[in-house]
């Protein structure tokens, strides 16, 4: 019985009609063989389906005619193209046979890279990709920095190109990038990278290998060329299929034979209506882990080593050797810096006799292990550091983050003449809640604030009594980078929390003194980075004594002072000295 | 020569030799002159306005011109140039369409310039042409590319779809057309 009933089953579904979608397809040769192959054998047997056939040839013959009637008729007076064409803008070399040209802004950067490929490659694009991100990461695993300088030009068939300049400081954890140039093709850049998740700028292998991977169809190839006198392998991967705008359709990168890395990158993107291209060039690469002779990086293919990259082709100076004593304190510096032990001012960084000593004290032993594992890659540098968690002494006097222990803020602001009026503000202002509790939490806000303040202005003034001073030439490339990512760092901290706390106080400040006084007078600019750092250090003491203040914690000056307005005096001074510093160019750090 | 006499399957090459053997402007304005009415018709379909549908013609060609002049290698010169063109038409069309929502008289007073309305004497052609405005945009572009030539994967690269989905659109256009015309 069930044998009959899955035959009949079977006769019925082979006896059904053919859709409409198939008989078109049918129609138009676009079913499959085997499709094709039932359609035509069940129109034949099928007068229904014979006729809805006929019905869409019909239908078919039908547009098609009304359609040529209505391109005839069409009385467009055409206007000649040639010359529109006559005016197109000037022709660029053919793709990769001399590409690269930069039109810089001064007219005078130019990048004269050939990338024409001279031969096939017995290696896979995989085993090229791999061998150029482990190089990437064992140049960032022992979280060393490096440091690449990009130039990145969009070009576009019926526009002028564009140029932007990048520069990418990594250590493995974080990436940070700073640019010049044209912001419209920055802004570009960031949207076809995330459109195509990607998390790390141009010239990146791993960037373009998970991209490859990410890739549901693609068609690729390996070439060998030759790029500003190197070696290279070609890898060239390119999409299939329909994709969306911003989508790189083909993604060409230049990876140097003697050291594996990736040296230029091009890419193809969807755009609005047309494709257009990124190049990407690297100027400059200073890689420390190379420069410490870090073990890790894969052996050159080629007989000869290059453990170094040739990479400095901007023809600078080397990189410091290992044993350079100062660029030893800096690294440890900067060691300290990452774990955030030089918020505390308890780790001192002491140089003597060329021996780089980092000693003092740590809140906890988990943050003790994590400072000496930075310090364990670096060659010369010893680590002497003791935990004590009950050590925070240069925050004993302050209040408690609010929640940060679960317990209620009991806080109470001590007596003063502007106590009065921080109640009168907040009942002023219900909104805020119950007056006496957000009373407290405001001034807990506003001192931790205070603090964080306090903290990196004095990180930052440590270091320029330390490094202030130094000789230019002594200070080698990867310590003055490391000198700058700190200085950056820090003047970025300031500036975010001067804001932050500008933030807080703004309405308070109004209630105190309503309408804005008199602005001080911009000061000059200062002479050196450590001027610059000089200002904010006193902007910061300032802020600090006018935010007790306020807040019945310290000394009184008195109504008459108008320390409100004061307050927004300085902390426009100081995160006007913050900007100048995170603005400080290599140059400018060098004194 | 109409576009689908041209043989267009495998991008310049494919033209006839004597046009690749010209000078690349004398060339490319060659399949202007050749090419452009369909592409116009499709941008019309796609945008409702001649004057879009001139100028997104001409810059199909233009971006030809350039693409071909920086050495772009074209696999395949019938996608590339609807794409182009869908492309634009596209950009046109949301350009036109906030027009249309200030400007709704104006819009409908240029209708009765289109080609389609000059054929509306005949009750055929009248039927097919309010047929047509009711096939949702997709639907019309898909018929508009097949009935240039273009197979489906061609369409559905020029419309960023699937291949199924151009079926189910084609499919859907003519049973509508079916019905109505």
């Amino acid at each position: 019985m069930s044998r009959f009933v899955r035959s009949l089953e079977e006769a019925l579904r082979k006896d059904r009609h053919a859709s409409g979608q198939e008989i078109l397809s049918y129609l138009d040769g676009e079913l499959s063989p085997r499709q094709m192959d039932w359609v035509r054998r069940h129109l034949v047997n099928c007068w229904s389906c014979r006729a809805a056939a006929e019905k869409v040839g019909q239908t078919v013959a039908g547009f098609v005619e009304f359609r040529l009637r209505s391109l005839e008729a069409v009385n467009v007076e055409w206007p000649p193209l040639e010359p529109r064409l006559r005016q197109a803008p000037e022709v660029r070399p053919p793709k990769w046979r001399s590409l690269l040209l930069s039109v810089g802004a001064a007219g005078c950067l130019a990048l004269a890279i050939v990338v024409l490929p001279t031969g096939s490659s017995p290696v896979s694009a995989s085993t090229i990709l791999e061998s150029a991100r482990r190089v990437e990461r064992a140049g960032t695993a022992t979280g060393s920095v490096s440091y690449r300088k990009l130039t990145v030009l969009r070009v576009d068939g019926a526009h002028a190109a564009q140029k932007a300049t990048f520069e990418v400081w990594a250590d493995g954890r974080t990436t940070k990038v700073r640019h010049s140039g044209a912001q419209p093709l920055f802004d570009e850049m960031q949207a076809v990278l995330a459109a195509n998740q990607r998390r790390e700028p141009p010239l990146s292998a791993g960037a373009f290998e998970e991209w490859r991977k990410n890739l549901r169809q693609k068609t690729e190839s390996v070439a060998t060329s030759r790029v500003a006198g190197d070696d290279v392998f070609l890898v060239t991967t390119k999409a299939e299929g329909p994709l969306a705008t911003h989508r790189i359709r083909e993604d060409r990168i230049a990876i140097r034979r003697a050291d594996w890395r990736p040296v230029a990158e091009r890419m193809a993107v969807e755009g609005e209506g047309r494709v257009f291209e990124f190049e990407a060039v690297e100027q400059r690469l200073v890689d420390r882990a190379a420069a410490f002779g870090v073990e890790g990086a894969p052996p050159p293919p080629a007989s000869k080593t290059a453990p170094v990259p040739r990479a400095l082709h901007t023809g600078e100076t080397s990189p410091a050797k290992p044993e350079s004593g100062l660029l030893a304190e800096i690294s440890a510096h900067y060691a300290v810096h990452k774990t955030g032990a030089c918020l505390d001012g308890a780790v001192e960084v002491v140089s003597r006799h060329g021996e780089v000593t980092v000693r003092g004290v740590v809140g906890t032993a988990q943050e003790k292990s994590e400072l000496e594992a930075e310090l364990f890659h670096l060659e010369g540098v010893k680590a002497d550091l003791e935990t004590a968690g009950s050590l925070a002494s240069a925050d004993a006097g302050l209040l408690p983050a609010p929640g940060s222990t679960g317990e209620a803020v009991t806080v109470q602001p001590r007596p003063s003449v502007w106590r009065d009026s921080l109640r009168d503000f907040f009942t002023a202002n219900p909104e805020f809640g119950p007056a006496r509790e957000s009373e407290a939490k405001f001034a807990n806000q506003a001192i931790l604030h205070t603090r964080d303040l306090r903290r990196h202005a004095w990180a930052l003034r440590r270091l320029a009594e330390r490094f202030h001073g130094e000789a230019g030439p002594a200070r080698s490339g990867p310590a003055q980078w490391l000198l700058e990512s700190m200085l950056r760092d820090h003047a970025a901290a300031l500036s975010a929390e001067a804001d932050s706390l500008r933030r807080l106080l703004d309405p308070f400040l109004a209630f105190l003194e309503p309408g804005n006084g008199p602005a001080e007078p911009p000061e000059p600019s200062p002479s050196s980075w450590a001027e610059a750092v000089s200002r904010a250090f006193s902007s910061q003491r300032e802020i600090e004594t006018l935010v007790h203040e306020l807040l019945g914690d310290g000394t009184e000056s008195g109504p008459g002072a108008a320390p409100a307005q004061r307050l927004r005096n300085r902390l426009d001074a100081l995160r006007q000295c913050a900007r100048q510093i995170a603005g400080l160019s290599s140059q400018e750090v060098v004194p | 020569m109409s576009a689908n006499e041209l043989d267009w399957s495998s991008g310049p090459a494919s033209v006839s030799q004597p046009l690749l053997e010209r000078p690349l402007d004398e060339a490319v304005a060659e399949l202007y002159a050749r090419l452009r009415l369909p592409v116009y018709g499709y941008v019309f379909a796609t945008t409702g306005c001649r004057h879009e549908a001139e100028d997104v013609t001409q810059e199909v060609f233009f971006r030809l011109y350039l693409e071909l002049r920086r050495g772009g290698r074209i696999g395949n010169l019938r996608s590339w140039i609807f794409s182009v063109a869908h492309n634009l038409a596209m950009s046109a069309h949301s350009r036109e369409a906030r027009q249309r929502s200030a400007e709704a008289l104006q819009f409908s007073g240029r209708l009765g310039a289109d080609p389609e309305d000059l054929l509306l004497s005949a009750e055929r052609d009248r039927k097919m042409a309010f047929a047509l405005k009711r096939l949702s945009a997709r639907e019309r572009q898909c018929i508009e590319l097949r009935a240039e030539g273009l197979r489906y994967r061609e369409i559905a690269a020029v419309l960023q779809v699937s291949v199924p989905a151009v079926q189910s659109f084609l499919a859907r256009a003519i049973e509508k057309l079916k019905e109505d015309a």
